[in-house]
């Protein structure tokens, strides 16, 4: 029988290059019978291989290599439920002080073998690897008395039944000599030897992988690595005929390992008996209704629709019953009722925050009449016409989830008050795997291959950050032919097999699990790198197989910067807005919207969402839940946009027009959408209502359509698809376009109900826009970074509509944006590098003193670092009291800041009487450089309007645009706002550019792209040469060429280098605008 | 090895390194005693097949 007790994946995190479907479809290959997963120090990847394990027949074994605190390793395997929990705890134990200092590197997990000794009982312990085993190492360095007095002392703690031996054959120098001593002191200790491979590899082509990692790991090059690595690829999974070659010394080793492995009981995929608190409680039911109840007589009382809503509750409360999930809903209804107490410390009682809800629902919830009635949800599923079935049907197997969206500044400290209620060892939040993406991967990968830094940086900026299938051409791109040479091929290489592989452990945005038992109990549980948050060593997919509840509490910008609104209207106007009793149907909103003037509007502010918003026209609520999820892979792939566009439309021209169905059984279904599939419901709708499906064999493939990306999953669905419809009166071919237009759809698409919920916050904060414009910017700007477009872009688009921006000023602003009458004044905050506590001592200084009367008055009362105070200057925040000029300021403050803290002390500045000698003022491209360097955001002239003295009169302005004939050949030239790639679009890039009139659309075609993929990628500014393309009062340029736009000459600003050198134009890495111009935003998926 | 005859085998191990470059090492190599009492050490260039003997 062939068994592996040793072994890692990537889940060891940069020491393990296979994923645990890999290690365990290998080992499946090669006819293990068991196969453990041994990671270091955590069982991040365990449920991951016990789900795979089982899929493939394997006996999954739990297990972990420990550290312990003089450095050596013991490897450890769970023989019983109680050795999981022991292992648990010994793994929290190991992690408990990784994070001394929050939001620096964890440090080293270890355990000390009193430790071990403590939580021995159910483990099987091996006495250690081969390189730093507690035993092996120390036999290797000689240190023979000290080799056996661990292993005694092992043996002590575990007994002979599990303590073993541990004999592995790396192929290194000194194999057999080792195995020889460790085979001698297992004798003398009447000890079995067990025989393992401690493979970090499935196969060994991945041993390359592995090397790069240690290289990544330590911080060095592989040139340089050379002890560290393992020295050849003899760590893959190996063939039976391998082990008894390598260990044919010692067949009673392998032996034992397979008759340990059977021995073995404890299996994860089994339950590991979690429970939620409420779960068991046998008055949830009746509490649950008796609350819905009661709260349904107060929301509905007088309405129409209160009967409606009275049988709704009914049906749902009986479905709820029959899941046993009434004490779910008291929980989530408890999390809300503690988000409220923190609402009301965080906001404050009585600020014009407090009258909104301190959080709302998401996802699927929404269309519950239960989450309604308890607060878990804002909108009325009646009113809106939302239906339970994709939340909430007889057939659900697993919990449903019920996601809640709260401000940020609500969220964290809701978080640490969950610790407090369910207690810190019985909450932690869900673990997030992060995983390599392309630029991080060119850089760790281009190091460890010794290549030129400057080069790799290069290939970094260049590269897509999204599609790693196209390297080589990047690289190409990048270096030129030397992409050819060993080191860049096998840099393309390692990235293409390290992408999706776990790089390293963070915390998920928002999920947290709580438990009515100790959780490190049931997976063990580590800091985050936020202090006071903890987390379980398990994703979210990871604590679904293991039946964990988990409770999305998320952060949601868009919230914040509505309650920051809502909280400045009151500032300010001494107005009190209640967004619950905003009326919904104004047109002056409905009419922006309709223009497409929708920057900073949540949901519909996209590129991509503008450019249908004028076709679409939305005029209602139910128009705008539409028009949220119509862009969204699903309805993209599946076909749903232009049907429904194209049908809205005529209906508009001529209402008699009759929508085409393909069978009369999905008109009721897809009436909403003009016979379009454009929510994920409707997924299941369709397939009940046309395929005859019940709830749960819908929701089924709704499923297999969103989590299998193997066409053959969807297979025994297609079958029965067709047959339910044909049963219904269709044809084959009609049933068969149906099930296309259903998978094609693929699950990435909203469902009504969170479309609803999303689209009401895209109306109330178009509304917020509309009547309150200054007070909505200065929530955005308050709040980044959020949404599509950069500060930069969401100020001039401000300006555009006539709100004035002003400046920062050490005088006049605090540390936020905030509103002046009718104008927005930009806050100290903005200044890149000021550090918070400087700024809120000055402006407190200010409010105690009064305004400061010149620079040296400024640097003596405020007390702020040197650096502080110059980037305030830099960024013009003290011309008020330099009559205007940021020179001046800076060498007012040089000579006037008091005193600065050197090595030997404070060193106090005399009282210098020196006159300003005559500066010059910046002109407009040095203010701009500047303004750039150091707030990201420029107030006044546009960048395009200091170049277009100087462009090629062919280049056309944005203005242009609206006169310029379809199919015409337009040169435009702008600074680039948003690039996206989104994976629906086959190769298309979308770009958004911005010049001094406004922005405008650029379409990339794939060759183009290829061509020019440095200028579409990377530049800040470029020039587009391309035909222009009007659909439906939608403009966009389809690019012929995209270029660097250069132009040599200007003059070098020559100013004090807080920031870097200016000048747009030249060559020199680091020294022109491009350096410091605000970064576009990319947005894309994975490839 | 040079004609003597080998009498045990003291360690064996496997190299393969510098893949990433454009001179892969990958080499077989064995610790022998041979009959006269002499240890060497011997290797064998898996891309050749061809045996050496290493010095120093």
């Amino acid at each position: 029988m062939l068994v592996e007790l040793h072994s890692h994946s990537a889940f060891s995190f940069l020491d393990g290059a296979s994923h645990p479907v890999e290690m365990a479809a290998a080992a499946s290959e090669l006819g293990y019978a068991a196969l453990a997963l041994t990671d270091h120090d955590g069982l991040h990847g365990a449920m991951e291989h016990a789900q795979a394990c089982a899929g493939v027949g394997i006996k999954p074994i739990t297990g972990a290599e420990l550290t312990l605190d003089d450095g050596h390793h013991l490897t450890v395997l769970c023989e019983t439920r109680t050795g999981y929990r022991n292992l648990c705890r010994l793994l929290t134990m190991a992690h408990a002080t990784t994070r001394p200092v929050p939001g620096r590197e964890p440090q080293q997990p270890y355990i000390t073998l009193a430790d071990l000794e403590r939580h021995a009982d159910g483990l099987v312990c091996l006495s250690g690897c081969a390189r730093d085993g507690a035993v092996a190492a120390r036999l290797e360095r000689r240190q023979d008395a000290a080799a056996r007095q661990v292993a005694e002392r092992l043996l002590r703690a575990f007994g002979a039944d599990s303590f073993r031996i541990e004999l592995q054959r790396p192929l290194a120098r000194h194999d057999r000599r080792r195995n020889r001593l460790l085979s001698e002191l297992a004798g003398r200790l009447g000890v079995p030897c067990v025989a393992t491979g401690n493979a970090h590899v499935h196969d060994r082509r991945r041993a390359p992988l592995q090397d790069a990692f240690v290289a990544v790991r330590t911080r060095t090059t592989l040139d340089e690595s050379e002890p560290l690595r393992r020295g050849n690829s003899a760590h893959a999974l190996m063939s039976e005929a391998s082990f008894r070659e390598r260990f044919r010394d010692y067949p009673g080793a392998l032996q034992e390992a397979a008759q340990l492995a059977e021995r073995i009981e404890f299996d994860l995929g089994h339950d590991l008996g979690y429970r939620y608190p409420g779960s068991d409680d046998a008055e949830a039911d009746r509490k649950l209704a008796e609350l819905c109840t009661s709260l349904l007589d107060q929301r509905y009382d007088g309405r129409a629709s209160q009967s409606v809503a009275r049988a709704r509750l009914g049906e749902e409360l009986a479905v709820i019953r029959g899941l046993g999930l009434s004490g779910f809903f008291l929980l989530h209804r408890d999390m809300l009722e503690l988000a409220r107490e923190v609402a009301v410390e965080v906001r404050g009682p009585s600020t014009a925050r407090a009258l909104l809800p301190p959080g709302r629902g998401r996802g699927s919830s929404v269309s519950s009449i239960v989450c309604y009635l308890t607060g878990l949800s804002h909108v009325d599923p009646i009113e809106a016409d939302l239906h339970l079935g994709r939340f909430l049907n007889d057939e659900l197997t697993a919990l449903p989830d019920i996601d809640l969206d709260f401000p940020r500044d609500i969220r964290e400290q809701l978080i640490p008050r969950v610790h407090e209620r369910y207690g810190r060892e019985r909450s932690a939040l869900v673990c997030a795997f992060a995983t390599y993406q392309v630029k991080g991967a060119i850089r760790d990968f281009g190091k460890a291959l010794g290549l030129p830094p400057g080069e790799v940086e290069r290939a970094a900026r260049g590269a897509d950050p999204w599609f790693v299938h196209d390297v080589g051409n990047e690289l190409w791109t990048a270096v030129g032919k030397r992409a050819r040479s060993p080191r860049w091929q096998w840099l393309g290489q390692l990235m293409q097999e390290a992408a999706h592989l776990p790089r390293h452990a963070s915390q998920h945005p928002g999920g947290m699990i709580v438990s009515t038992q100790p959780l490190i109990d049931l997976c063990p549980v580590q800091p985050c790198a936020m202090e006071g948050r903890q987390m379980v060593q398990w994703d979210k997919e990871s604590c679904q197989d293991a039946g964990f509840l988990k409770i999305d509490l998320l952060g949601l910008g868009m919230l914040s910067a509505v309650e920051r609104c809502v909280e400045e209207i009151a500032r300010v106007r001494n107005e009190r807005i209640d967004l619950s009793r905003i009326p919904l149907d104004d047109k002056k909103v409905y009419d922006t919207i309709q223009r497409a003037d929708t920057v900073g509007v949540f949901q519909i502010e996209s590129r991509a969402q503008m450019s249908m918003l004028p076709r679409t026209l939305p005029a209602d609520l139910d128009d705008l839940t539409v028009q949220v999820a119509l862009v969204r892979p699903g309805p993209i792939i599946g076909g749903a946009v232009h049907p429904y566009i194209e049908r809205r439309a005529r209906k508009r021209e001529d209402p008699s027009y009759e929508v085409p169905y393909d069978h009369p059984a999905l008109e009721p279904v897809l009436r909403e959408t003009f016979g379009a599939i454009v929510f994920q419901d409707q997924v299941i709708e369709v397939a009940m209502a046309f395929a005859g499906f019940s709830a749960g064999e819908a929701e089924g493939l709704r499923r297999a359509m969103s989590k299998a990306r193997n066409p053959d999953s969807l297979k025994p669905y297609e079958k029965n698809f067709i047959a339910g419809a044909m049963a219904n009166g269709a044809s084959e071919e009609v049933a068969a376009r149906v099930f296309q237009q259903v998978v094609g759809f693929s699950g990435f698409g909203f469902p009504k109900a969170h479309s609803a919920a999303f689209g009401l916050l895209a109306y109330q904060s178009a509304w917020l826009r509309v009547y309150y414009g200054p007070e909505f910017l200065c929530g955005l700007l308050n709040e980044q970074p959020m949404g599509f477009y950069p500060p930069d872009a969401l100020v001039h688009d401000a300006q555009r509509h006539g709100i004035e921006v002003l400046p920062v000023s050490v005088q006049l602003s605090v540390a936020l944006c905030r509103t002046e009458g009718s104008a927005i004044r930009m806050g100290l905050g903005y200044v890149n590098g000021v550090r918070s506590d400087d700024v809120e001592a000055l402006v407190a200084e200010r409010e105690r003193g009064g305004p400061f009367r010149t620079a040296a008055d400024l640097a003596a009362r405020c007390k702020a670092q040197r650096n502080t105070l110059e980037r305030l200057a830099w960024a013009g925040a003290c011309d008020d009291l330099c009559e205007g000029s940021r020179r001046r300021a800076l060498w007012e403050l040089g000579v006037a800041v008091p005193g600065f803290e050197t090595d030997g002390g404070v060193q106090l500045a005399l009282p210098l009487d020196v006159d300003a000698p005559e500066l010059r003022q910046l002109d407009a491209w040095e203010r701009l450089v500047a303004d750039y360097g150091s707030t990201k955001v420029t107030l006044r002239e546009h960048p395009l309007e200091l170049m277009r003295p100087d462009l090629p009169e062919t280049l056309v302005a944005s203005g242009a645009l609206v006169k310029i004939a379809d199919g015409s050949r337009v040169q435009l030239a702008g600074l680039v706002v948003a690039r996206q790639r989104p994976a629906t679009a086959k190769g298309v890039t979308f770009m958004l550019l911005e010049d001094e009139q406004g922005t405008f659309n650029v379409i990339v075609p794939p060759p183009i792209h290829d061509a020019c993929r440095l200028a579409v990628r990377a530049e800040p500014f470029v020039v587009v040469d391309g035909k222009l393309e009007r659909r439906q009062g939608v403009i966009n340029v389809v690019a012929r060429s995209v270029e660097r736009l250069d132009r040599p000459g200007l003059p070098v600003a020559d100013v004090r280098h807080i920031e870097p050198r200016k000048a747009w134009s030249t060559q020199e890495e680091g020294a022109d605008l491009r350096a410091v111009a605000p970064a576009a935003h990319s947005f894309g998926r994975r490839g | 090895v040079d004609a003597t005859p080998v009498d045990s085998v003291l360690e064996d191990w496997l190299v393969e390194d510098r893949w990433w470059t454009g001179r892969p090492v990958r080499r077989r190599y064995l610790e022998l005693v041979l009959e006269n009492g002499r240890c060497v050490l011997v290797f064998r260039e898996l891309a050749s097949g061809r045996w050496f003997t290493q010095r120093g």
